[in-house]
């Protein structure tokens, strides 16, 4: 089959032709919809071609009755870098027209397909029809055909400007890598794409060019579900959502991994950068709380373009959701890979950067795939680090209450130098709580910091346990522990004169994880109205503290579950091996030679393997002190 | 002189190019510029189909992606019904092409950096009567001597016999500009010969080299 294409304000031609070969030529058309750029119109005519035995296109240089449009141009382009199954892309192409081949050159850079294998141009003006009937017909096709098709000296003949929407690479990398993905994921694109970006000329240069070898077929699609991302939620960020990225991230996130995305859907090209700004804080003030991480591009407003990156809007939207809370997770999802915005993200503490896939550098299969391990393995870490988000909220809460308590005592005790000192050390800005805090942020995988963290928790529940208003322990052994109401007290030590009475039965044993040598220590404490004995006579374990806090945590604070009691002994037992006190000795040979913390598995508990201080501790101990200075 | 009236929601792309070139929003008594806090009212009613404050003008300049697609399918129903020019640029158009509507109505679609070009303020400054200068600037002659030259190539392919100019005319359908480079044969009387019409495409193409 031996195509021509005319148009409707030539049709001589399609008559000439007719009358020189009857037969010989299929007359074709493309018919460009008002409604659709020519790229589209195309690219659906050639996808109605596949499949047809095409010998030859024959074409004016432009399909419409503006010569200056090149549309003949355009559609041979398409030709020769549309893709699919059973289509000729290196079929000859003649292009028939009255303006000589160096006025087209000089004219618009895409006649430059001309020069290029293949391709034919008849000046009617000059040769008259018979010249195109000739080539098609006979030798010159022929022999074309014969040879090979040196796809890569089109490619270095021919260029592409970028439509202007593309000018900057923000713009390109987001609809190049949804493409990129898309194809990776195996996804229909009309699903997912806004519009069909697989139809422009632009971008099927910029696939050529990356080359037929780095494209996806079926064989090469990869997973997109991205495990341990169940149940959490997202909230999405980024003006060009719109085009894709809105649809993907929903298959990904909640389609594929279970989990729950919000998007902002309310950008709009006519709010100035300071009314976007505004419109975006009102958003993250109803997301905060509801979403365990923020995916954020940072140009988020076309005055972002050109502007100092620490100006572009994404960076005070981080900006404020860090003030809002300091533990909300972000992953920056942006074009930008200059090391100015990795500096400025860490500035922000912002520690997951995933960066769009962009055409000029030609990523390969492998390295598109790369960055889309890279871009999960980001939002696995936020969900992993999402914790610090609760934690944040907990420690303001346990801040507010606990110095509401202390004003109080404060109110009603005239001693109140330790009291001053604690509430100072402790719950004001700066405090151990922040510094504990501060310490998680940075590193929570850290042993030493986990350790550091474990060790400043324990010391707070110390000074409070040994603050006047709370214990007081006398010569003879009795303590009195002072209730929350300040107005009842009870006596730990039998007295047959106390008006209140109680009593702690302190059970001494071992942990899985002790050593052989290692003695016995406090593993629980029983409240009865008996006594126990003996229990200083134990060799090396003062057990002062450790009876002071439980007391406290019992009488003054009402945590009365026997099991709690317990993990706050075991956890009490495991700070003191972790300051060198003499108390016992853990098998930490396994754990030692994991310099990361974890959660103990089953076969840590059943002391198969070392003790290690887990994110787990924390919290239980963060738990105590929440009930502790819980409003009564 | 045509009234035009110029939609934009992208305010800064705008500002941009009227800085560019000293415009103001009063430069042109017959341009009215809708953008930043004056644009939402409008967009809002013309995504309604309610195409009434287009009333008053003969050339419409809108940013493609204002209108979804059924909403510009309706626009260019009512710029058909009325004549008048719709002119839709956007970034993501790769290529201008100009058709017609109807006899004077036409479409335009062009990419915004060429619509926001030295190609916008010639058109202005020329009453927009030209909508050929929008899409092609200064090439917009040779536009049309171009396609003038390649109907006359195939009609000299196809010459078998003498005609009359008004014939010739009528084949060709040469309008005012067109006709001047066909001023020595207008006066024949007698059929045209194939000669004198290799005359004029030889002259056709001599000019359309000079001015590329």
């Amino acid at each position: 089959m031996n195509l021509f294409f005319n148009t409707s304000d030539l049709s001589p031609a399609s008559t000439i032709f007719k009358d020189l070969a009857p037969n010989f030529f299929t007359i074709e058309k493309v018919i460009l919809g008002y409604d659709q750029t020519f790229d589209e119109a195309v690219h659906h005519k050639l996808i109605g071609m596949s499949g047809e035995d095409i010998q030859s296109m024959t074409l004016p240089i432009s399909l419409t009755a503006n010569p200056l449009d090149f549309t003949g141009f355009i559609l041979a382009h398409h030709v020769r870098l549309t893709r699919l199954k059973n289509f000729n892309h290196k079929m000859p192409i003649i292009f028939y027209g009255s303006l000589d081949v160096e006025t087209l050159y000089r004219v618009n850079p895409i006649s430059h397909i001309l020069s290029t294998p293949r391709v034919y141009y008849v000046n009617i003006k000059d040769d008259g029809a018979q010249k195109i009937l000739d080539m098609v017909q006979k030798k010159t096709l022929k022999d074309s055909v014969e040879t090979d098709f040196d796809f890569e000296r089109y490619l270095q003949q021919v260029q592409f400007p970028r439509p202007s929407n593309y000018l900057s690479r923000h713009s390109i990398a987001n609809e190049w890598a949804i493409l990129r993905w898309v194809n990776m994921f195996g996804l229909d694109k009309s699903s997912i794409l806004d519009h069909q970006i697989e139809t422009m000329l632009f971008f099927k240069y910029q696939e050529a060019q990356l080359g037929e070898r780095q494209s996806f077929h079926s064989k090469h699609i990869k997973e997109s579900r991205i495990p341990g991302l169940a149940h959490h939620s997202f909230t999405f960020i980024d003006d060009e959502y719109h085009k894709g990225w809105g649809n993907l991230l929903t298959y990904i996130l909640e389609h594929e991994s279970g989990a729950k995305l919000h998007l902002y859907r309310e950008f709009k090209k006519y709010n100035t950068k300071p009314e976007l700004t505004q419109a975006l804080k009102l958003f993250i003030d109803g997301t905060i709380g509801r979403t365990d991480c923020y995916i954020i591009d940072l140009r988020l407003h076309d005055k972002d373009l050109g502007c100092p990156i620490n100006e572009a809007t994404g960076y005070k939207i981080i900006e404020y959701i860090k003030q809002k809370n300091q533990g909300s997770q972000i992953v920056i999802f942006s074009a930008t890979n200059k090391i100015w915005s990795l500096q400025e993200a860490m500035r922000y503490k912002v520690s997951q950067f995933a960066v769009k896939e962009s055409p000029e550098y030609h990523y390969t299969r492998d390295q598109s795939y790369e960055a889309y391990v890279h871009f999960s393995r980001a939002l696995k870490a936020a969900v992993d680090h999402s914790f610090l988000s609760k934690l944040y909220v907990q420690i303001k809460n346990l801040k507010q209450n606990a110095q509401k308590q202390l004003d109080t005592l404060r109110q009603k005790n005239e001693t109140q130098l330790d009291l001053n000192n604690f509430r100072r050390d402790i719950f004001l800005d700066g405090g151990v709580l922040d510094q504990f805090f501060e310490l998680l942020n940075l590193d929570h995988t850290n042993r030493a910091v986990l350790h550091q963290c474990f060790l400043m928790l324990h010391k707070i529940i110390e000074r409070y346990s040994s603050l006047p208003e709370c214990v007081c322990f006398h010569k003879k052994g009795s303590c009195n522990v002072f209730g929350r109401d300040h107005v009842s007290w009870l006596v730990l030590r039998h007295s047959s004169d106390s008006k209140y009475q109680s009593s702690m039965e302190l059970v001494w044993s071992k942990y899985p994880y002790q050593t052989a040598e290692s003695p016995k220590t406090i593993t629980s404490v029983c409240f009865s109205d008996g006594l126990s004995t003996g229990s200083n006579k134990l060799t090396g374990i003062d057990a002062t503290t450790l009876v002071k806090e439980i007391a406290v945590l019992y009488y003054r604070c009402h945590i009365t579950e026997a099991k709690t009691i317990d993990t706050f002994a075991e956890s009490r037992y495991l700070r003191s091996n972790l300051v060198a006190h003499n108390t016992g000795h853990v098998n930490i040979q396994k754990s030692r030679s994991n310099h990361k913390a974890s959660y103990p598995s089953s076969s840590d508990r059943q002391g198969l393997a070392g003790r290690k201080i887990t994110l787990e501790d924390l919290t239980f101990l963060l738990d105590l002190l929440d009930r502790c200075f819980k409003p009564v | 002189m045509n009234t035009c009236i110029l939609i934009e929601d992208r305010e800064p792309r705008l500002k941009e190019f009227m800085a560019q070139k000293g415009l103001k929003n009063t430069s042109y008594k017959h341009l009215e510029i809708v953008s930043g806090v004056k644009y939402p009212k409008l967009q809002l009613k013309i995504s309604q189909s309610d195409f009434t404050p287009l009333e008053p003008y003969n050339i419409l300049m809108i940013h493609r992606s204002c209108l979804s697609p059924d909403g510009r399918n309706a626009l260019i129903q009512y710029v058909r019904e009325r004549n008048k020019t719709l002119v839709l640029f956007s970034g993501g158009i790769s290529s201008t092409i100009l058709q017609n509507l109807a006899p004077l109505s036409y479409l335009l679609t062009i990419n915004a950096a060429n619509f926001y070009s030295d190609n916008l303020m010639t058109f202005l400054d020329n009453e927009a009567s030209n909508v050929y200068e929008l899409a092609y600037g200064k090439l917009w002659d040779i536009n049309l001597l171009t396609l003038l030259l390649d109907k006359l190539s195939f009609y000299i392919l196809e010459y078998n016999e003498e005609k009359r100019f008004g014939m010739i005319e009528n084949i060709l359908g040469l309008n005012d500009y067109e006709k001047k480079y066909f001023s020595d044969l207008e006066v024949c009387t007698e059929g045209i010969p194939k000669a004198a019409l290799i005359k004029v495409q030889s002259h056709l193409s001599a000019v359309i080299s000079e001015k590329f």
